[in-house]
């Protein structure tokens, strides 16, 4: 086994067996299954014995106590909740206010007056029975007076020729509140992987160990090593929550069989509401790779010339402040409506990783823009490779203590004054 | 062979080496020593190709040292440069691995040399928690577990205790034994003395002394005479040649200029009572290594 992959392996094994990264992933495995079939494993622990009856009783004063009102509406309120049953009751109270009083009666609903126009005394324990009441009573009353309701048709505007993904208002909004979470594992895997990288290196550099290790591979080898391990890290744990969800989704159809409840399939619901998911889950990925890239290699970078943990976590900070700004602008930009700050955001690099997706998603930018975008980011990122090696060379072995730019040119100017 | 020819280090306008030249054959033990900034750890890097010198280049076995052959030379640094939170099993395999070994070769060295050192009870458990002394060991095995033809050890017997010394000086012994090249640096200079046939004494990047240790010895001129006699030390000091006499409990010695003035100083003690002792010797290496580099820093 060559230096380069040894020290890859080395780096994966490293986390991939330790016992926090199993339980971790454990949990995260339990708590994906759960929350992706939350409706559907709640439906099956409730069986019918548990839907709550409630009594209501329904007085027609009206002038037309000839309509059957009690039927109709009890007939309507079982059609709307499934978690309760309405039953009509025959209890009489000779004052209405001694409902409150009323042991079994959950309900009472008296009409008087104009049947067209009545009055109607609505008596409920619960505030969400109140206003649920009300609009059936309403739609009841309509149909009561015969109204005719127009035939609507809903029509689509025309196609332009730009590839949003045929996103409506309604998708959108729903992208929108949803690009938080389905984002957020992304920007905490990033996170995760710049902060191993730059523990990593931290560790061998501050503890001189450094010195034996470049004694034996040479310094770009293995700041590249140390880039490619992390890199593969991020996909394998990306691909442990992905395989999480599938299953979770795998679990899901079963799990509607054994209450016949209908089919819950966050999946099914996310590739109806995105209609260019393949596109979009292309997309990510390669963003998150490339975009990883660039941060790693910045982390790297501030790693080498750092001499102790603390220099580190200090000179890491604004890496952080820059993928923290990149996940905001994603999740709450689109959702003001400022397309245009999102559309620019997306071109930016180090903010590209987590907004173009974002941008892609609600269609703020074309599958041309991405590709672009893309291009951009993979640029950028083998750009700072190129510049950053041979600064991290020179950075690696020094122990410095001057202040962080005065550092940092003066590994520049010695990297690049070796290398002419 | 390792051949460091005219090399020089610069950083900047500072010359951290300059015009460094020594060789060492195959089973020679070579001392670098100099004061603490004297240029020591920068040869070392150098030699190991870490850094590339300003001017002048070093060769081993008539190749530059690079990645090609580093697999064959075995580095210890000053300081400690361990991972600490990982077993001592786990840094040997990494190591070792970066020198290119396979992992049976390494655990099977790292059984000898842990039974060598007597901390075969500590390949599982963590490098913090292990002492100073043997974190000392497991670095020193870490440098040997590829078993190099060039040993280059910096400081390696700072820290130990007596026992513990003896131990890596067999070491260090039997690799010589083997025709391996040692290089090392030291300020305690009684192992130097012990040790090295060849030294270079460093000062501010520059050899002030170099050589054959007798060689070294026999040129710095001065001698030490120690004499157990009812002598009169004032009169010791107004002889011709004389420059120190320091009185003893048991002895007193007399520190004269060259081997011209020992007959002088006999010629006295001949005339005292109770002389049992008159014995002539070199000037220690300790003595010589204070009087140049104290001498280089008058001069400055």
């Amino acid at each position: 086994m060559n230096k380069f992959k040894f020290l890859v392996t080395f780096g994966l094994k490293k986390r991939l067996f330790k016992k926090s990264f199993i339980i971790t992933n454990a949990i995260l495995g339990i708590i994906i299954i759960g929350i992706v079939n939350l409706p559907s494993i709640i439906a099956m622990f409730q069986d019918e014995d548990e839907v709550e009856t409630l009594e209501v009783a329904i007085v027609n004063n009206s002038d037309d106590e000839s309509y059957p009102l009690e039927d109709n509406l009890i007939a309507m309120f079982n059609g709307g909740y499934m978690e309760y049953e309405y039953e009509a009751s025959d209890a009489t109270l000779d004052n209405y206010e001694d409902f409150w009083d009323h042991e079994t009666l959950d309900i009472l609903l008296v009409f008087t007056g104009d049947l067209d126009a009545p009055d109607v005394e609505v008596y409920a324990n619960s505030e969400e029975q109140r206003s649920f009441l009300t609009s059936q009573v309403q739609t009841l009353l309509n149909d009561y007076q015969d109204i005719s309701y127009a035939n609507y048709v809903i029509q689509s505007p025309p196609d332009t020729g730009d590839d949003d993904g045929g996103l409506n208002e309604e998708n959108r909004s729903f992208i929108e509140g949803i690009v938080s979470i389905l984002f957020l594992p992304i920007f905490v895997l990033i996170i995760m992987a710049t902060q191993f990288l730059g523990v990593d290196i931290i560790e061998e550099k501050s503890s001189k160990a450094i010195e034996t290790i470049i004694a034996s591979v040479p310094a770009k080898t293995h700041f590249l090593s140390k880039i490619t391990s992390s890199i593969s890290f991020l996909l394998i744990q990306s691909s442990i929550l992905l395989a999480f969800g599938i299953l979770a989704s795998f679990i899901g159809r079963l799990l509607p069989s054994i209450n016949g409840a209908e089919e819950l399939s966050l999946f099914a619901e996310l590739a109806n509401r995105i209609p260019n998911w393949p596109s979009l889950l292309v997309f990510s990925v390669l963003f998150m790779i490339f975009g990883t890239l660039l941060f790693l290699t910045l982390a790297a970078f501030v790693a080498s010339v750092a001499t102790t943990q603390e220099d580190y976590q200090q000179f890491q900070a604004p890496l952080i402040f820059l993928l923290l700004g990149g996940y905001y602008i994603g999740i709450f930009l689109p959702m003001l409506g400022a397309d245009g700050v999102v559309q620019v955001a997306a071109y930016i690099p180090f903010f590209s990783t987590i907004v173009a997706p974002i941008a892609y998603a609600t269609g703020v930018i074309t599958i041309v823009e991405s590709i672009i975008i893309l291009v951009i980011t993979i640029a950028t990122a083998v750009g700072f490779l190129y510049i950053i090696a041979p600064v991290y060379k020179v950075a690696i072995l020094s122990y410095q203590e001057t202040r962080f730019f005065k550092r940092i040119t003066f590994y520049i100017k010695k990297a690049f004054a070796k290398s002419k | 062979m390792l051949e460091v020819n005219n090399v020089k280090l610069k950083y900047g306008d500072f010359t951290a080496v300059k015009d460094l030249s020594f060789t060492i054959e195959p089973g020679e033990i070579f001392g670098l020593l100099g004061t603490n900034g004297a240029g020591k750890t920068t040869t070392f890097r150098v030699i190991m190709g870490l850094l590339s010198p300003s001017a002048g280049e070093v060769l081993y076995f008539g190749d530059h040292v690079g990645y090609h052959n580093v697999d064959e030379i075995g580095y210890m640094i000053e300081e400690r440069s361990l991972l600490t939170k990982i077993t001592v099993k786990e840094l040997m395999l990494y190591f070792g691995q970066l020198k290119s070994m396979d992992k049976a070769l390494i655990l099977k060295r790292l059984d000898y040399w842990l039974d060598y050192f007597q901390i075969s009870d500590y390949k599982d458990q963590k490098i913090k928690e292990l002492s100073k002394g043997n974190q000392q060991k497991i670095q020193f095995i870490s440098a040997i577990i590829n078993d190099p033809k060039l040993l280059v050890l910096d400081e390696p017997f700072s820290g130990l205790d007596p026992i513990n010394t003896d131990l890596f000086v067999k070491a260090v012994r039997k690799f010589q034994s083997e025709g391996k090249m040692i290089v090392f640096s030291s300020h305690q200079l009684d192992h130097v003395e012990s040790f090295c046939e060849k030294i270079v004494v460093l000062e501010k990047g520059e050899a002030i002394i170099q050589g054959d240790i007798k060689q070294v010895k026999k040129d710095f001129q001065k001698l030490t005479i120690n004499i157990n006699a009812d002598v009169d030390p004032e009169h010791l000091r107004s002889l011709d040649g004389v420059y120190q006499v320091i009185e003893n409990s048991d002895k007193t010695i007399v520190k004269i200029e060259s081997e011209d003035y020992v007959q002088g100083v006999f010629d006295y003690v001949k005339t005292c009572k109770n002389v049992s002792l008159f014995d002539v010797e070199q000037a220690s290496l300790s003595e010589i290594f204070i009087s140049k580099v104290g001498g280089q820093r008058e001069q400055v």
